[in-house]
């Protein structure tokens, strides 16, 4: 087990690289920190717990590429003020198999979420992604914000989605949202139109899929 | 649009008072190999029902209750009376039903729809049905609307073909398993090849016994090019023991048919509505659902569409109120097996003093089901602090040419809403009934006048109080 304790009023950022079997790791980020955490899972499992305190936000980037993976994320808003933003990246080839779960859970009233999770799952590649958000009973002022967006771009993937809320009070606003789409036709013919080859505009819309999430890394960067 | 306590009162005692029990024949308590025979014997029913019958008991004793969902750990089934049967017998003339089960059904409105909006009528009382009549013009156009347990004996070809075979399975889960050990009465309906029946068919479910159980079967099989509507209406009186449902409704939605199902289910708060509804639809084919969960203390029902033809279509529109005390856990399925099939399912819940509601829903689209596409969409309102709102949506994917959406939002009703409302004229009650009622439009404009009437009406009693 790993402790991480991010002191009080400061700002880090966290890249895990390692190559374990197995991974915990606790983290505590006290009131008015903030830190970035970003992973990339390797053929892994890997449990993450946060406890956010007062005023204090954590941003993870979870990322799973061409390496199958478990990864799973609990953060909990202990303390008013308290900001969560889970952001899950993954992209499947051959046979990858990526289990994902990312849960908030609102302890302290005032506090907010965002989890947001974009994949791509290309040959025969499998993904189960999770996503809870709770809210208990006169915990009240809380905003959580959960979506899943996958493209599927062989016939031979395969992704189970379930988004959970789980909601105790009426002084709250959630939603959730999930989509899985796969390579527009339009889309191809109008890029193969300009002048590009099927597998270059292939390339370009998962790129496009992806940027939005990419482009926030980097900006957090 | 209707609004403001002096225009809402409706009498809650319409649906909780009980008539005197007077049965012909009532089981005693619990459920046993006896109770099962004793009812195949009192229905004279051929062998092969009675043997499907008794394996579906061994296989419901077998098997646990459910770990997930609601607690049912307060549903003993031992208590439960599994058949009574009312002293009458079915008629297809009101003024031969008993006065006080008529008077019963005449305060419900049925006898008087029948008249002015429908094309036939069923009524169950306990475990037999009381009455049922259809247009003459239908029947002679060869649409069957029957009992179901006269068609086990008027058409037993059919039934034997399509009652629990490859819609919803006697094995399928244990209430399933209760529900083929112990059926009785309910819908029987099969309209012929290209047959259109315009008026809705409608059934009213009413469950008299204390500590009863009712268990109605409904199979719907509506053929090539044939379209139809049905209307199941359910309530139950309140006792202080508790009384369980577990119906079954089996669809069978041939080439280019269309059917369209409500249910307004309104049994009182110590009832269990353990229900299982299913369809089956082929090529080019539609299912409707429209469902209001209104009652019950324990509600578990998701409604389900197989869509096993090219091009078959699901359109579930569902709504839930959970009360002070009520658990609703509903959703909707929709199993998506053949190419360029679309379903929609757009659920909507309120909360209120306490109630819970569950959203609970499947999607899966198997490999065969290439251009299919989803849209599920579910918004739920909590009116109070101590309201529960939980979603869990399901969503499998094994193919890659589908558009899937979903979408869900939860929120309370925004305080600048009822400010404007307010400063308008209306009073704080007023207003919230007024967002409410807006909030589950698209569900109520999709029902026949009278349901849309006692739907708007019922959320407005549930919601008496729910301010200040």
């Amino acid at each position: 087990m790993e402790k991480i304790v991010v002191p009080k009023n400061t700002k880090l950022e966290i890249r895990e690289e390692n190559n374990l079997d197995h991974l915990n790791v606790e983290i505590e980020v006290e009131a008015g920190a903030c830190l970035v955490y970003r992973a990339e899972n390797k053929n892994n499992k890997i449990k993450r717990t946060a406890k956010i305190y007062a005023d204090a936000k954590i941003i993870w980037f979870d990322i799973n590429k061409n390496k199958s993976a478990e990864s799973e994320i609990i953060t909990r808003l202990v303390e008013p003020g308290a900001r969560a933003e889970t952001y899950g990246i993954f992209y499947g080839e051959q046979e990858n198999q990526f289990s994902i779960s990312h849960t908030t859970e609102h302890l302290a009233s005032n506090t907010h979420s965002i989890m947001e999770t974009k994949g791509v799952l290309d040959d025969k590649s499998r993904a189960s992604i999770k996503s809870l958000i709770k809210i208990y009973s006169s915990i009240t002022g809380c905003t959580g914000h959960e979506r899943t967006d996958t493209l599927i771009v062989s016939r031979n993937a395969h992704i189970e989605a379930v988004p959970e809320l789980e909601i105790g009070n009426n002084d709250v606003q959630c939603t959730h949202a999930v989509t899985t789409t796969r390579l527009s036709p339009e889309k191809l013919f109008y890029l193969e139109g300009r002048g590009l080859d099927e597998e270059e505009a292939k390339k370009m819309l998962i790129e496009a899929h992806l940027t939005g999430l990419h482009s926030l890394q980097d900006h957090q960067a | 649009m209707t609004i403001g306590k002096p225009t809402i009162y409706l009498d809650r005692s319409l649906y909780d008072d009980a008539n005197t029990e007077r049965t012909k024949y009532k089981s005693k308590p619990g459920l046993s190999r006896d109770v099962v025979l004793e009812i195949s014997k009192q229905k004279n029913e051929p062998d092969w029902l009675l043997k499907k019958r008794l394996t579906a008991l061994e296989l419901f004793e077998k098997t646990p209750l459910p770990t997930w969902g609601p607690d049912l750990s307060k549903l003993k089934l031992d208590e439960i009376i599994y058949f009574v049967r009312p002293d009458t017998d079915e008629a297809t003339n009101w003024d031969k039903v008993p006065d006080d089960i008529k008077k019963t059904f005449d305060r419900l409105g049925i006898p008087e729809a029948e008249k002015t909006a429908l094309a036939g009528v069923g009524a169950q009382y306990d475990s037999d049905v009381i009455y049922h009549n259809i247009q003459k013009q239908l029947k002679n156009q060869g649409v069957v609307f029957e009992n179901m347990d006269t068609a086990v004996h008027e058409y037993p070809e059919l039934v034997q073909k399509y009652f629990m075979t490859q819609c919803v399975p006697i094995n399928d889960h244990k209430f399933v398993m209760l529900h083929a050990a112990v059926w009785s009465g309910g819908t029987f309906i099969y309209v012929p090849k290209g047959v259109k029946v315009d008026l809705p068919l409608q059934a009213y479910f009413r469950m008299n016994a204390q500590s009863g159980g009712q268990f109605e079967h409904t199979l719907i099989i509506v053929d090539e090019g044939a379209e139809v509507q049905y209307i199941e209406g359910c309530s139950a009186p309140r006792y202080t023991t508790n009384s369980l449902h577990a119906g079954c409704v089996e669809i069978f939605v041939h080439k280019d048919a269309r059917a369209r199902y409500y249910s307004i289910e309104n049994w009182s708060k110590n009832t269990y509505n353990l229900n299982t509804k299913r369809a089956l639809v082929d090529e080019d084919g539609v299912i409707e659902w429209i469902n209001g969960n209104m009652g019950s203390g324990v509600t578990m029902l998701y409604p389900c569409s197989i869509l096993r033809g090219r091009g078959a279509r699901s359109d579930s529109l569902g709504i839930a109120f959970a009360g002070p005390g009520q658990n609703q856990d509903t959703g909707s399925k929709a199993i998506h097996c053949a190419p360029d099939t679309s379903s929609t399912i757009r659920a909507k819940s309120i909360s209120a003093g306490g109630g819970i509601s569950t959203y609970r829903g499947l999607v899966k689209v198997t490999k065969p089901a290439i251009n299919s596409s989803v849209s599920v969409n579910c918004d739920a309102l909590l009116i109070d602090e101590a309201s529960i709102s939980n979603t869990h949506p399901n969503m499998k994917i094994d193919t890659n040419e589908v558009d899937i959406v979903h979408e869900a939002r939860v929120g309370k009703i925004g305080d600048s809403e009822i400010f404007y409302l307010q400063s308008r004229g209306l009073t704080e009650e007023q207003a919230m009934q007024l967002v409410v009622a807006g909030f589950i439009e698209p569900i109520v404009k999709a029902l026949p006048l009278e349901y849309a009437v006692e739907l708007n009406k019922l959320i407005e009693l549930e919601m008496e109080g729910a301010v200040g």
